[in-house]
């Protein structure tokens, strides 16, 4: 069962190794802070959908399976929206419209088809866990490198100093996807995985 | 009270309208299919690879109920899909043989020599356009794996020596690397055939012999040495009946260049016992 | 005019997918050929046009007049994954060759964040029926121009000599940021 939840974190991550949830990784990672929320919410509504659907999995036809996912999901953003607009409205200001998208994230739905519709409760939020985990840690990965390179600080904490001219183009959307892009190229190189891949052992 | 009522009327009755929406549409704009199309489409390999000359097997499976092609024209799918079909459109269906594909050239990068520096993309049909290819013979192999990204069941790798191996228990005999080659040195040979000469090249024995050491030189000493006559000289390569021939192997030891081939000897395994033979 | 200007501004000065990260999964996923995005892009329009009109009637008469905006995930979803499964049921009746080349890309497009960020976007800009309409298609437009370059791009990246760890997404997000780079430059041209 922990390795339902392992494989979210690292093995199977879903920016770096499924490249799923792009949308908003590259959307609100300007700063680590938004990453780290918008992280923490998929995380809630992975959890809480994965939960509902696998309560209910063998109750929903199969003709409506996907809508009725939809609804699952678009609850819980809902009420993910409604508590960080509540909470801490200055970073759910920034977040913007992301938030509501999160009913659209291919990952949310993606886990919910794959894995919450055809397995028990514990390994279904087990699984949700470890991937809304990974989701997260991946986001505020890509946005500590982006906050730090675009404006100097981390968290809202300057870091670097005077003499550190802020790449500026790191907040905007180009910045975004060549430093995932980056990032995704290094840890392909260093995990070795798609050069083995590539040799097609077949022995 | 009133809170709770109005998004359950509100989004009940948005999801009942948009049902019966459906509901309806799918009365009216039911598409009439065959039955058959689907359980044929179920039974066939599903890879889309196109080798039946149809875009996907969906389109194939349209036009097998629609009668217009024989089930073994399903090449990837085999003797199994093609009897899966027959029993499913109620026809008998006569099975045909396993069939490989195999490089007919043994000139790589230890054999033959290049005849010049090429820099461009690394494409055989890119390779093709500057003069027939940077190749010492013209009709060989270039190496730049073509054949290998066209294969739809990843059923070709590029050895160390820079030609094409295949996988048998992967290829289908498909014929779509045969396509793909521009120097059309790939060739589909049936799982019965017992002896091929594996290169392309017609040229006489000095202009082979100059550029690479494996290539057949026309000497003739198979059809020799052939005990049934199956072997006869079309020019400078061989030309082998493959009814005729009892598989004694006799031409394929006596070839000086190593040329002829078993073909159902996997390349790979062959160069290995090769190796280890010494 | 107005409808012009929406229509340039949703299609290149604010294009989805490069300046509104919107699409992003099917623009790294779908493009690698172009005959392939550019279908993918036109069905993907079709129902951003349709979802436009449609999600402007839901939001002004049921969300806005019941006065529910908690609502408005749910019906926004449910409205545009009916309209997909309608489309498709349509098309496959109306013409069976049009299913065959576009179809297959109907069922992606409910969950492309591009149609759904369409209908939250189109409300936060309180257009009216006929703007939004316009929105939408523009937004549709912008999205197959970037997807059919990407296609495009990739194609010829095909035979290039990419660092093996950079080979998929990290090359194709490379290019993209450079192609975001590029759409900068229309950046301030409108301001709706």
């Amino acid at each position: 069962m922990f390795q339902e939840f392992k494989k979210g974190l690292w093995s199977e991550n879903a920016v770096f190794r499924q490249l799923l949830g792009m949308c908003p990784t590259l959307a609100v990672t300007n700063s680590g802070i938004n990453g780290l929320f918008m992280g923490l919410a998929t995380l809630f509504v992975l959890v809480g959908s994965g939960l509902t659907v696998s309560i209910f999995k063998n109750s929903i036809p199969k003709q409506v399976r996907l809508a009725a996912y939809v609804v699952i999901i678009a609850t819980f953003v809902t009420m993910a929206d409604l508590f960080l607009a509540g909470s801490v409205p200055e970073i759910s200001k920034s977040l913007g419209p992301y938030v509501p998208l999160i009913v659209v994230n291919c990952l949310v739905l993606g886990r919910a088809e794959a894995f919450s519709s055809k397995n028990r409760l514990v390994p279904s939020v087990a699984d949700a866990a470890g991937m809304g985990l990974g989701f997260t840690i991946a986001l505020v990965a890509l946005g500590i490198v982006r906050e730090l390179i675009g404006s100097g600080a981390v968290f809202g904490v300057q870091l670097l100093g005077g003499w550190f001219e802020p790449w500026l183009i790191m907040m905007l959307p180009p910045g975004a996807f060549i430093s995932l892009g980056i990032m995704i190229g290094l840890i392909n190189h260093f995990t070795d995985r798609r050069l083995a891949a590539r040799h097609q052992h077949w022995e | 009270m009133e809170t709770y009522l109005i998004p359950i009327l509100s989004m009940g009755g948005l999801g009942a309208l948009l049902a019966a929406v459906l509901v309806l549409a799918d009365n009216k704009l039911r598409v009439e299919e065959d039955a058959r199309i689907d359980l044929i489409e179920e039974a066939l390999p599903g890879a889309n690879c196109a080798a039946c000359g149809y875009a996907g097997c969906r389109q194939f499976a349209e036009q097998l109920v629609a009668g217009k092609i024989d089930p073994s024209a399903c090449r990837p799918g085999g003797a199994s899909t093609a009897l899966a079909i027959g029993k499913i459109l109620g026809v008998e269906v006569e099975v045909g043989v396993p069939m490989r594909a195999r490089v007919m050239c043994l000139g790589g990068e230890a054999e033959c020599d290049t005849r010049s520096e090429y820099e461009g993309i690394s494409d055989c049909r890119a390779a093709m356009l500057l003069g027939g290819g940077n190749k010492g013979c013209v009709y060989g192999c270039l190496g730049f794996a073509t054949c290998v990204d066209s294969c739809p069941f990843g059923a070709m790798r590029m050895d160390a020596n820079g030609l094409p191996e295949i996988n048998d228990d992967t290829c289908t005999g498909c014929g779509i690397c045969v396509e793909a080659c521009p120097k059309s040195v790939i060739s589909v040979v049936a799982e019965g055939d017992k002896v091929i000469v594996a290169c392309s090249s017609p040229e006489k024995a000095k202009v082979v012999k100059e550029v690479c050491s494996r290539g057949c030189i026309g000497c003739s000493l198979c059809a020799k040495v052939c005990p049934v006559d199956a072997i006869i000289m079309d020019g400078n390569l061989p030309v082998i009946d493959q009814e005729r021939c009892i598989a004694c192997g006799d031409c394929i030891e006596r070839c000086p260049t190593d040329s002829m081939l078993d073909p159902q000897i996997n390349h790979i395994l062959m160069i290995r016992q090769k190796k280890e033979a010494g | 005019m107005q409808l012009v200007l929406i229509f340039i501004s949703a299609a290149i000065v604010n294009n989805f997918v490069l300046t509104l990260f919107l699409g992003i999964c099917p623009f790294l996923g779908m493009s690698r050929r172009v005959e392939a995005a550019f279908s993918m892009g036109l069905a993907t329009t079709f129902v951003m046009t349709l979802t436009a009109a449609l999600t402007w009637i839901i939001n002004n008469y049921i969300i806005k007049g019941f006065d529910v905006p908690y609502l408005q995930n749910v019906a926004f979803i449910i409205t545009i994954a009916s309209l997909v499964q309608f489309v498709e049921m349509y098309i496959k009746k109306s013409s069976p060759s049009l299913y065959r080349t576009l179809g297959i890309f109907l069922p992606l497009i409910t969950t492309n964040c591009a149609v759904f960020g369409l209908a939250l976007f189109g409300d936060l800009k309180e257009f009216s029926f006929i703007q939004n309409i316009a929105y939408g298609f523009g937004a549709g437009a912008g999205f197959t121009l970037a997807m059919t370059m990407m296609a495009g791009i990739r194609e010829e990246l095909r035979f290039s000599a990419v660092p093996k760890a950079m080979e998929g997404a990290g090359i194709t997000l490379i290019v993209a940021g450079l192609m975001a780079l590029a759409f900068m430059g229309f950046s301030g041209l409108l301001t709706i």
